[in-house]
């Protein structure tokens, strides 16, 4: 735990202008056996100080790989340098920010570090299911890793924070081959928010999802091709938590938006078909805990929710201080850091797309040819809201009924057009959370939602 | 950059602290590293960030059980805690013989770049680019734009008495744009250098001009009604991509160890075209600061993975070289170089009858055959040899291991952006499919 050594941290602050200042400690684990081999074994931790400091609408920031009040001290003083060095150059008269009243969130739970030996445990356990139970594998990878950041925040308007954010997962790789010879591949994450060793007290009660994972597998080895062109579809719900978070979320991020994406021109107006709602969640979403809560971003700003689609039409973005400014809105509280070393930018926290009142059967059964598509390996979406999507698992429906596994393939839309033709909503929201999204920083997010029925281009034969 | 202790008695001090511990084998790097960057958002300078970063990397086999410990930080009780750690972390491991770090000791020391960097040029440098952009691509809206120098100071050894020390440094500019007009935005593309020198303009490096034009050229894009198996070819930035999936596919370890690469059993055949030749040459002359040495201690040489269309050698570490029963790499790196053509990018281009032309790419992951569809970004629709119009919602499919076998030509003219040097590549045979 990082000790709080910054409490009159404020009597260093520069006059005048808007500052924070962040201790921050990032600690992976990541344990990886490949065909039984561990070929990797390894701790890492990261530590320092950091400070922003805002002035004239330019910012100064400077960190160090050290935690000391010495160290506190000199970022400061390099923030301050940097700041002035731009507003002489570059600034914008824009004074400093509206002054924000938060109240200090303090968390007091302990960051438990797990002994590496039962990360190692863990991994052989799966490794030693997959052997017993899947016979047919021509290859597998069993990776264990836990990321956790741990902050202590202070800013020039008394915002206070002391918060951990630990996550743990076991990622699943597995490989076959078709009768032809040609390899393929599925994969999933497995665990969520918390430490290793919560997540995994028991790993047999992961062992249902490895049994699907293996039987998706199996039905991908006889898989055919995606015939190409514009299909309907019923997405399943991790495949609307992507589409959420890439081909809406990055849109109405409200840096993006000031640099003129699809968003800007399209605010209060109809964007998707009403039956689509969709917000980013801070910490709790339908009446239940996030997969990843953030309750105090590193502005800090308390956080709240950011409706971003309310029956199909756009009504919000998502902001730091400086963008709310712009707007005249209030912040939101989606300014994040990954590293002490990083400055924060607007990101999401947990988007989704509302649940609907569909049955996933009736959907399925309402589809003459297409297909059902579950899971992905990667998505990008750029600033006209154009997607795409690369799918790892699906499946062909015929007449309303599930038929052969797809093999991988990418779908891709433009998401304002492509969410018009949602036309079904499933009744219940699936959550993800591994990974991370790339915007000049990496950033561990939530996003989930239910089935969707719609049409996108999906690439094949 | 202000420390107590240097890079290389750190470095020491782990492996002396190792050695008081009988932990056998062993490594250690460290480095400090300092980063001056000017960031620019909407088109406006946004923020000046300047970082101090330290990190030692240590890696333990004690009776072949491999244990890793990274920590950021030089303070004593740190370093020796990690040190510590690591032990533990490698008693709970199984022994594998197929650990193996270079023991042929001796040291070498490089300078590479230019550690001092001028960030007051640098600065105007961007400016200068900003102002270029404005007057000369108006159209053009920065979305971000990063810009550093990164001063790097580094020392690996190992327990055989292997040791580098590297000081480095270089200038980088990455940016990604769009085009606009009348509410009309196009998909963001991107340009980035690495370089050693700013005495030349910003938008005289690389392919930043090239890139500029084709974005302003995509306001308006048609989408793709059509479907049909055509000619793609390819910018040498986007060339770069498809050929780094190749290789991660078929060649680096996790394909090897898996016996998922559909080249396990090629090598020293044929699986391109025999105009191709990839190398990963981190000495080359278009690569700045390129690798000195690899993670497991060994010199880092230049290499060809495939020669003249014919698989010279796998991208393997020590270890799965020798988990594999192959050869280990010359090097772990990604300094990709390709030989060019001899063909003028005009002769390529009004060579095609149909087909594309492609500077964005946003694909899923190939599957493990190769196997890929993408979205074509920032793309134009070629008919009868020249360009017509931009397109949308325009996806191509193929796979990975047949395109390189039908490479249509490459041209003469190369990209060099301090990261390697690339040419232009046309690919027959792929399907192009729209709506």
């Amino acid at each position: 735990m990082l000790q709080d050594i910054l409490m009159d941290a404020k009597e260093w602050f520069p006059a005048g202008v808007h500052t924070e200042l962040r201790a921050q400690c990032n600690r992976d684990r990541d344990v990886v056996l490949v065909q039984g081999s561990l070929t990797r074994n390894s701790r890492e931790e990261t530590r320092g100080v950091s400070a922003r400091i805002y002035q004239n609408g330019v910012c100064g920031f400077s960190s160090v790989a050290e935690y000391t009040q010495d160290a506190a001290k000199n970022v400061l003083r390099e923030a301050a340098d940097n700041a002035a060095f731009m507003d002489r150059h570059a600034g914008k008269g824009k004074g400093t920010l509206p002054p924000f009243s938060g109240e200090g969130i303090v968390q007091r739970e302990e960051l438990p570090d797990t002994e590496q030996k039962r990360y190692i445990e863990v991994v052989k356990d799966f490794d030693d299911y997959l052997l017993r139970n899947c016979p047919h594998l021509t290859g597998r990878t069993v990776r264990a890793a836990e990321d956790s950041m741990e902050k202590l925040l202070k800013t020039s308007d008394g915002a206070e924070g002391h918060f951990i954010s630990p996550r743990s997962f076991v990622y699943i790789f597995l490989n076959a081959e078709t009768k032809d010879g040609a390899p393929v591949e599925v994969y999933a994450p497995l665990g969520g928010e918390g430490t290793f060793d919560r997540q995994f007290e028991n790993p047999a009660v992961w062992y249902p999802k490895i049994d699907t994972l293996y039987r998706q597998l199996m039905d991908k080895r006889e898989g055919v091709h995606a015939k190409a062109g514009l299909r309907t579809v019923i997405l399943g719900g991790m495949m609307s938590g992507i589409l959420a978070h890439e081909s809406v979320g990055h849109t109405v991020e409200a840096d993006a938006v000031l640099s003129g994406s699809v968003a800007a021109t399209n605010l209060h107006r109809q964007v998707a078909s009403e039956k689509v709602s969709m917000t980013d969640f801070a910490h709790t979403a339908f009446g239940e805990r996030c997969p990843l809560p953030v309750f105090l971003d590193d502005e800090g700003i308390v956080c709240s929710d950011a409706p971003l689609i309310e029956n199909g039409i756009l009504t919000g973005y998502m902001h730091n201080r400086e963008s709310a400014q712009h707007f005249d809105v209030a912040p939101t509280g989606n300014a994040r850091a990954f590293l002490f070393s990083d400055e924060p930018l607007i990101r999401m926290r947990n988007t989704a797309v509302h649940p609907g009142k569909d049955r996933l059967e009736d959907m399925i059964a309402s589809v003459e040819e297409g297909y059902y598509l579950l899971d992905y390996n990667n998505g990008q979406a750029d600033a006209t809201g154009e997607f795409m999507f690369g799918i790892t698992c699906g499946y062909e429906i015929r007449k309303g009924k599930i038929g052969k596994a797809i093999l991988d393939t990418t779908i891709s839309g433009v998401a304002f057009d492509m969410l018009k033709t949602v036309d079904m909503v499933g009744d219940s929201v699936t959550w993800s959370c591994s990974g991370y999204c790339g915007k000049k920083q990496p950033m561990p997010v939530g996003m989930g939602g239910p089935a969707l029925r719609c049409k996108v281009l999906i690439g094949g034969r | 950059m202000k420390t107590s202790k240097q890079p290389g008695q750190i470095v020491n001090t782990v492996l002396e602290h190792l050695r008081q511990k009988d932990a056998g084998v062993a490594s250690c790097r460290a480095y400090e590293e300092r980063t001056r960057e000017i960031n620019v958002d909407a088109n406006a300078f946004s923020l000046m960030r300047t970082t101090f970063d330290r990190s030692v990397e240590i890696s333990v086999y004690p009776g072949g059980k491999k244990g890793s410990v990274t920590v950021g930080s030089f303070d004593e009780t740190d370093i020796l805690r990690a040190a510590e750690d690591c032990l533990a972390a490698a008693e709970e491991a199984e022994a594998d013989d197929a650990w193996q770090l270079e023991d042929r000791a001796g040291h070498q020391s490089f300078s590479d770049g230019v550690p001092e960097g001028d960030i007051d040029m640098l600065f105007q440098r961007v400016k200068e680019l900003l102002e270029q952009i404005k007057r000369e691509f108006p159209k053009i809206v920065i979305e971000q734009l990063v810009a550093d120098h990164v001063l790097r100071n580094e020392y690996y050894g190992n327990s055989h008495g292997v040791s580098y020390e590297r000081v480095l440094g270089a200038y980088h500019l990455w940016f990604m744009f769009t085009a606009q007009e009348d509410g009309k935005v196009t998909g963001y593309n991107y340009s980035n250098i690495t370089t050693e020198s700013l005495d030349k303009p910003l938008m005289d490096c690389g392919m930043i001009r090239q890139s500029l034009e084709d974005t302003e050229r995509q306001l308006n894009p048609v989408p793709m009604e059509d479907r049909f198996t055509g000619t793609v070819l390819l910018t040498p930035k986007i060339a770069r991509e498809i050929i780094g999936e190749a290789l991660y596919q078929f060649t680096f370890d996790r394909a090897l160890l898996t016996g998922n690469s559909v080249w396990k059993e090629k090598l020293g055949q044929k699986v391109a075209d025999q105009r191709l030749t990839v190398s990963l040459k981190p000495r080359d002359k278009s690569v700045v600061c390129g690798a000195r040495y690899t993670a497991e201690g060994y010199p880092a040489e230049d290499f060809d993975v495939i020669r003249n269309g014919v698989l010279n050698s796998f991208c393997l570490t020590k270890y799965a070289a020798n988990k594999t029963g192959n050869e280990r790499a010359g090097n772990n790196s990604f300094d990709l170089v390709i030989a060019p053509g001899s063909c003028p990018l005009k002769n390529l281009l009004s060579s095609i009858e149909k087909g594309l032309y492609v500077d964005g790419y946003s694909g899923g992951e190939p599957g493990p055959d190769g196997t890929f569809s993408a979205v074509a970004k920032n793309s134009f629709l070629i008919e009868n040899g020249s360009i017509t119009h931009p397109v949308t919602e325009t996806m191509i499919s193929g796979n990975l291991a047949e395109m390189l076998c039908s490479l249509r030509d490459l041209s003469a003219e190369q990209m060099e952006d301090g990261e390697g040097s690339v040419p232009y590549m046309a690919f027959d045979g792929l399907l192009i499919s729209g709506r």
